[in-house]
């Protein structure tokens, strides 16, 4: 009897020992359950620093000018694949953001300028001179813009066939606050500028890495206030 | 606490990897969300065949554009049938080209090709382009540009030069001449 009875209970006390010290006993006991936290609090880490990292990267990335495949000739810089069917996601995307309409590679050529030829980013209390050669191109037109891409006034342009040219053709262009005569064109009130220089129809776009340094207009600055 | 600290780089290094991935996706899905493109402001705004002048650029609506140039846009959509452009030019210089809905420039001409001071394009699927071939309506091929466009919507501009200040007002006359239409079979 006593054999048979220690025998129907070890089983029992088996039974009801087995699960307390069982698989979900670390969920349960006191000093195991601190480490969940972190997991999670890790977990909740990643997705914020990843969510975080990649809306503002991809916001950087978008909205200045394209990152890749700028050419640089001398201060001005142009994005030849942006006027046809091989351009970067970026470039694509930054077109699709700004609502732009690039000029095509078959139209013409576009190049911005945000710094003179020694460096300096272009200031409006500045005055400035550009000119000088020009790439060959049936038309062109160059025009002062804020860094928003907006024009300020009535007067933000000269188109190539109503510049006055010098003796040797060449044309010479006044940038600045105050009126003078001649070639001028007003710069905005405050700030930096950006000038844009675009070729209508030119046999150089192309292939606009073959353009000499030489054969773009200079941007020489002059007196600031 | 150790542990908490030991796995704050594991945490950071996983949060990079994935800003890398959540930054390439939102590089990649930006042409199709978002809203402020080109074609969207425009296209909307646009009936089918309808050719709208640009607003002198002050307003900001097209960033850098030239204030020399009138531009004029009309939307397109050649799912059901290909689109016949003829877009005037303007005594200087004058352009057209086709922009896809995703903001890439899909096809570009000056005015040099232009027949009788105008240029006609047909914008096509090569489904149309070989329908076209095949039913022999190739006649107007050396008055005509066709194009095989890889995208269904998109947008045509046309640039019309004014190089003149006072040249301006017939420059955007010129481009808002420009005429879209489908082009029927």
């Amino acid at each position: 009897m006593i054999t048979q009875t220690d025998a129907g209970k070890t089983p029992a006390r088996r039974l009801t020992r087995g699960p307390s010290a069982g698989w979900y006993a670390p969920l349960l006991s006191g000093p195991q359950s601190t480490r969940s936290v972190p997991v999670i609090l890790c977990i909740l880490a990643t997705f914020a620093i990843g969510a975080l990292t990649g809306v503002m990267s991809a916001d950087w990335a978008t909205s200045g000018r394209p990152p890749l495949g700028a050419l640089s000739i001398g201060s001005w810089v142009t994005w030849p694949a942006l006027g046809g069917r091989d351009v970067d996601p970026y470039a694509r995307a930054i077109t699709v953001r700004s609502g732009a309409l690039p000029l095509g590679t078959g139209e013409g050529l576009e190049f911005l300028a945000a710094r003179d030829d020694a460096g300096r980013p272009l200031e409006a209390s500045c005055s400035y001179m550009v000119g000088g050669a020009m790439p060959t191109a049936r038309a062109w037109t160059l025009t002062v813009y804020d860094t928003a891409g907006r024009t300020h006034g009535g007067r933000a342009g000269l188109t190539s066939a109503e510049v006055l040219r010098e003796p040797n053709g060449e044309a010479l262009i006044a940038l600045s606050r105050r009126a003078s005569p001649g070639n001028w064109l007003p710069l905005p009130p405050v700030g930096r500028f950006v000038l844009a220089l675009r070729l209508y129809d030119s046999p150089q776009s192309a292939d606009a890495a073959a353009i000499e340094p030489a054969a773009m207009p200079r941007i020489v600055r002059g007196d600031c206030t | 606490m150790r542990r908490l600290v030991g796995s704050l780089p594991i945490a950071l290094a996983a949060g990079l990897v994935l800003g890398g991935m959540t930054h390439l996706a939102i590089i990649l899905a930006m042409p199709t969300l978002a809203g402020n493109s080109a074609f969207d402001r425009h296209a909307a705004a646009l009936a089918p065949g309808e050719t709208r002048l640009l607003a002198e650029q002050d307003d900001g609506s097209v960033p850098f554009a030239d204030p020399a140039v009138a531009m004029a846009v009309c939307a397109f959509d050649i799912t059901d049938a290909p689109l016949r452009v003829e877009a005037p030019m303007p005594e200087g210089f004058g352009s057209l080209s086709v922009h896809g809905r995703d903001g890439t420039v899909l096809y570009s001409v000056t005015d040099r090709t232009a027949v009788d001071g105008v240029v006609t394009l047909i914008v096509m699927t090569r489904q149309q382009h070989d329908e076209a071939l095949a039913t022999g309506r190739g006649d107007g091929a050396g008055q005509e540009l066709r194009f095989v466009s890889p995208r269904m919507q998109g947008l045509v501009v046309v640039r019309a030069l004014a190089a003149y200040p006072s040249s301006l007002p017939e420059a955007r006359e010129r481009a808002a001449a420009m005429e879209c239409m489908g082009e029927a079979d």
